[in-house]
């Protein structure tokens, strides 16, 4: 006898049968995204299936973008790409090693249940685990804050470990600077919307620049001055076409066409005093992040002030803080109104294109990077490139201990757990074990990926570790066992948050041992 | 024509049920173990879950979003069942959530025993109504009994350690256990700090579970205090104000807007002049009762025209926009304010007060969120949930909801049990000694309703990888001979049983709340002897 219990189309895995699938889900992403690990890691090639042309093609080294543009059914690669997520939003970089790592320990546990292990003892030793590398990646990390010369060097050398596995890798020295520069440009903020990247296609891609100043992707309005020195500038928010009534319901009704020439005229000079109050600021550029029309524009040009319109949210944001004016939206007390200043306002050609450069201002605490590039994807990988470079950057600048990387830490960590293991009695050591062998699966995948011979390099590390030499780590490039202290430096939070979400990922697919699937939603087109 | 039909003394026929070949019927004994089988299943499902050694379960929503849940409630109403009986069952563990909070697990896992000893007997032929009489009396003895084997636990408000110990043993089966103590005292502490001690009543509504993504778990908080996910609205305005008097207002810095429909007609200049002028005016008149009275923050449930929300920066005002209703009334309680639903209306006495104001901003995405600490009133609290994933957040705020409800119940009835399924073994060990002495039928039953309850510490052994059955009688018999009613099934490892040594306590009223709710549901499917479904035309 039997009873159909879930609705029609539903399936149940249980035990064994969902623990395998979450495993070989899990592997199966880690697989994925492996090789794209290290400085010789290889990118990928995205293209949507909507998309068959050009425009839907994405080439990538970014795990989270790979991730992100793959869609998955399996459940426990689900989480993987969600971690991969969490932490690209967490610490902006990272985002391949979190989802290795975490099949790396699934791959492990699988042999341990192979053995009849129970996946609750797994879990334990594993907190074992991460809780001694945890202590393990605490005690190594240093931070140089305090020495000015030796923390610029820290963060050169973090950003230059994060584009080398990137596009940018050829240029990594030049962009490691101009990715220092603006980040420290923002003292101490981790707002990254105040870097403008500005991507031009052509040139070539040492040809991007940190720009001094600001760059504005907007035109100036006709016939208003191109460069205005000691500019004054009004950032505001306010409409600039019609000022509508605003209170609810108002209606206009009138009986005769002279009625409607009057209230016109008014209009008109409603919209020539708002001028009027503007200018009267003593004013000489003035943005508005909405439009302009052209009579108001025109009576800005008479008044020689310049005026931009339509800077959206972002730009009038980063204006304000560049030139520490205020968003203004009111303007009937100009005491109270902070206006923003700056040297220069002009007009500069960059490709092809027009935009609006404000040199030498006030405040300063945004920026722009103008990257150039042969093709789109070109320069969209290079975005995300910087993007990554510079989100680790400001984390850096807030939890600024470092770690060294090369698979120093890994190894290290997982030096650590392998200790500790010996102290643990009963099952649970094992699993520490297993858990310190992940952990060296990660220098191991770095070698392989640069086509050295991993099984020697690993060994030797290992050994050089064991020797006491805790600051060992891989030089890919070399292909040799060296002293990675100022060569390969990674942010202490990048490398914890790996560990971390691995772990925890990897224990929260462990526990599971029944997968319910609802019947997919029915879609209608 | 297709029916189910009977004829009558005439041989005349008598149609029961119209139009077989779009419904089905059944009936009988067929019908009892057919929902006796669907119970069954449904229980497996989440019997490997119970205990601090269960495992959890993936459910996957329609649309293919994933829930990781070791919570029964949660699994089974995410579950979608089609079918009746594991519907009740679904309302089984919803009902012990809503009025318990806890437990759920073991609810489902009860009943599917009970019924699955239940079919048993209707194999022996005993009538499903004598059964379920049976298993009402049992119940009875069974919870009489609690009653006796239960202790009262001493708390106060600077001596919570045993509250804090039941809150473990509800977390014990989740992932949070792995940061198990603090876990524990964020959900005390949270109870404790809205807890009406007078009237022995927790509000809920008082304390709000709030999660973000990133971190670990261990980075877990509680504030005393609000968050809010919301940023200031202007971005140029302070990000951080000490000693703050804030203004609580739930009507728009817009014009006004008269509910009734009206109609305003504008047909000289003067008037359109005089309208920008009123226009001008009410935002200066807004602006201007803000800072007069007092404050120096603003809390507003909507939204700031842009002219108005430049005014403010310019007034030095800072402001949070959009507040949603359930958040701006506990702004309003925690830092004793009151909701001003007009500007005219405001004065000082009506403001707000709290230590510090301040938004968080998180990670690289411009995340921010606004906490507001160190408030007049301590009687709203945050937990702030962090985590590597979205799933583990999303598990952690449910573990922590249900631990929280075990504080709460404790401190309406403070009397517990033992876990570790020392008071399903003691309660099963008095319903058979009481069975010996009924004379009728219903003995059989009230046997099987022991060795129902006995499937609750084979199942907790079992999922924690003991032998069951040898488990089980051991502490049964050690239970009988030593009289001691706190042994239980040793989950952990420890080598002790005691389960008064090992702290591992449940509320009473959870208990027996379990008992009776699912005795009520297998007396209710045992009655049902008739199965009629339409079916859909369209299949």
């Amino acid at each position: 006898m039997s009873t159909q219990l879930f609705n029609e189309g539903a399936t149940e895995e249980r035990a064994e049968n969902a623990r395998l699938s979450n495993i070989i889900g899990a592997i199966a992403v880690g697989d994925l995204v492996k090789s794209t690990l290290g400085p010789k890691g290889m990118d990928k090639i995205l293209q949507s299936a909507s998309s068959r042309g050009g425009d839907g093609l994405i080439v990538t080294n970014d795990g989270a973008t790979i991730l992100k543009s793959i869609p998955l059914d399996n459940a426990a690669a689900k989480v993987l790409v969600n971690i991969s997520k969490v932490q690209d939003d967490e610490v902006g970089d990272g985002t391949t090693s979190v989802c290795v790592l975490a099949a790396e320990i699934l791959r492990q546990a699988e042999q341990l249940l192979d053995q009849r292990m129970h996946p609750q003892t797994i879990i334990d030793g594993f907190r074992l685990a991460t809780a001694s590398a945890r202590s393990a990646l605490e005690s190594s990390a240093v931070s140089h804050k305090d020495d000015e010369a030796q923390w610029r060097e820290d963060l050169l050398s973090i950003a230059r470990t994060t584009l080398s596995s990137k596009v940018l890798a050829a240029d990594k020295h030049k962009f490691a600077e101009v990715c220092v520069d603006a980040v420290l440009r923002l003292k101490g903020s981790t707002n990254l919307d105040r870097i403008q990247i500005i991507k031009k296609a052509g040139g070539k891609v040492s040809d991007s620049y940190l720009s001094d100043g600001f760059i504005l992707n907007k035109k100036i309005g006709v016939n208003q001055p191109r460069l205005i020195k000691g500019a004054r500038i009004l950032v505001a928010n306010t409409p600039m076409d019609t000022d509508k009534v605003k209170v609810f319901g108002a209606k206009i009704k009138v009986s005769d066409t002279a009625q409607l020439a009057d209230l016109e005229r008014a209009e008109r000079e409603k919209m020539r005093a708002k001028v009027q109050k503007i200018a009267a600021m003593g004013i000489n550029v003035f943005v508005n992040r909405q439009l302009i029309y052209n009579w108001p524009e025109q009576l800005f040009a008479d008044a020689g002030i310049m005026a931009i319109e339509h800077a959206d949210f972002d730009g009038v944001e980063r204006l304000a803080l560049v030139t520490g004016g205020e968003i203004a939206s009111s303007f009937d007390s100009p005491e109270l109104l902070k206006l923003g200043a700056c040297d220069t306002v002009e007009e500069i050609i960059i490709g092809e294109d027009r935009m609006v450069k404000f040199g030498g201002a006030a405040a300063g605490q945004a920026c722009t990077v103008v990257l150039r590039g042969g093709t789109g994807q070109m320069l969209d990988e290079a975005e995300r490139s910087i993007h990554d470079a510079i989100a680790v950057l400001s984390q850096t600048i807030a939890e600024p201990r470092i770690v060294y990387g090369g698979g120093c830490s890994e190894m290290l960590m997982s030096k650590a757990v392998d200790d500790a293991a010996k102290l643990v009695p009963g099952k649970k050591s094992i699993a520490m074990e297993a858990f310190a062998k992940a952990l060296r699966q990660m220098p191991t995948i770095l070698a392989d990926n640069a086509g050295l011979d991993s099984a020697d390099l690993v060994a030797r590390l290992r050994a050089a570790h064991y020797d006491g030499k805790s600051t060992s780590g891989l030089d890919l490039f070399e292909g040799d066992v060296v002293d990675v202290v100022g060569k390969v430096t990674e942010s202490f939070k990048l490398k914890r948050q790996v560990l971390l979400s691995a772990s925890e990922a990897a224990e929260m697919i462990l526990r599971v041992d029944d997968i319910i699937r609802c019947a997919p939603r029915q879609r209608r087109n | 024509m297709s029916a189910i039909y009977t004829t009558d003394e005439y041989g005349r026929p008598f149609i029961i049920v119209r139009e077989q070949d779009k419904k089905s019927r059944k009936s009988g004994i067929e019908a009892t173990k057919s929902h006796i089988m669907a119970a069954k299943t449904v229980a497996n499902i989440v019997r490997t879950s119970l205990g601090p050694r269960g495992l959890d379960k993936i459910l996957i929503s329609p649309d293919g979003d994933i829930t990781i849940s070791n919570d029964g409630a949660t699994i089974m109403s995410q579950m979608a069942i089609e079918n009746q009986i594991g519907k009740l069952l679904v309302e089984l563990s919803k009902s012990q959530d809503d009025e318990i909070g806890d437990g759920t697990t073991g609810i489902v896992v009860l009943a599917g025993a009970l019924l699955e000893q239940a079919e048993e007997l209707l194999d022996r032929g005993i009538h499903p109504i004598r059964i379920s009489d049976g298993f009402e009396r049992a119940c009875k003895i069974a919870v009489a009994h609690l009653d006796k084997v239960s202790d009262v636990i001493p708390w106060s408000k600077d001596d919570t350690s045993d509250l804090f110990k039941c809150a473990k043993t509800s977390l014990g089966s989740k992932i949070v256990n792995k940061c198990h103590d603090q876990f524990a005292q964020i959900a005390v502490d949270a109870i404790l700090a809205v807890a009406d001690l007078e009237r022995k009543d927790v509000d809920f509504e008082l304390i709000k579970v709030e999660g973000k993504v990133g971190g670990e778990l261990a980075d877990t908080a509680l504030v005393h205090g609000v968050i809010i996910d919301k940023d200031f609205s202007h971005p140029q305005m302070p990000k951080e104000i000490k000693d703050a008097k804030i203004a609580i207002l739930t009507c728009p810095f817009e014009p006004p807007k008269p509910k009734t429909k009206h109609k305003l007609e504008i047909t000289t200049v003067k008037e359109f002049e005089e309208l920008q002028k009123y226009e001008r005016e009410t935002f200066e008149t807004m602006v201007r009762q803000v800072k007069e009275c007092g404050a120096n923050i603003v809390a507003c449930q909507w939204g700031f025209d842009d002219e108005a929300n430049s005014l403010l920066l310019q007034h030095k005002l800072p402001a949070i926009r959009w507040v949603g209703g359930p958040e701006i009334e506990l702004l309003a309680i925690a830092t004793n304010g009151r909701i001003v639903p007009r500007f005219e209306d405001l004065s000082k006495e009506k403001l707000g007060s709290a230590g510090t104001i301040r938004e968080m901003s998180f990670g690289t995405t411009n995340d921010n969120m606004i906490v507001v600490e160190h408030c007049a009133n301590s009687k709203a609290v945050t937990v702030f949930v962090r985590g590597g994933n979205k799933m583990i957040v999303d598990e952690a705020k449910r573990s922590l909801h249900d631990a929280m409800c075990v504080v709460r119940n404790l401190i309406v009835d403070n009397r517990v049990v033992y876990g570790g399924a020392a008071a399903e073994i003691s309660c099963s060990i008095a319903v058979e000694k009481e069975a010996d002495q009924v004379s009728s039928i219903e003995q059989y039953a009230m046997r099987s309703f022991a060795r129902a309850l006995d499937v609750i510490p084979m199942t907790l052994a079992e999922n924690s990888g003991l032998p069951p059955i040898e488990t089980l009688s051991y502490v049964k018999s050690q239970q009988i001979k030593q009289g001691v009613w706190s042994l239980g099934v040793d989950c952990m490892d420890t080598g002790i049983n005691d389960m008064k040594e090992q702290f591992v306590f449940d509320p009473l009223i959870s208990k027996r709340q379990q008992f009776l709710l699912a005795t009520q549901l297998v007396k209710m499917i045992l009655k049902i002897d008739d199965v009629i479904v339409h079916r859909n035309d369209e299949q």
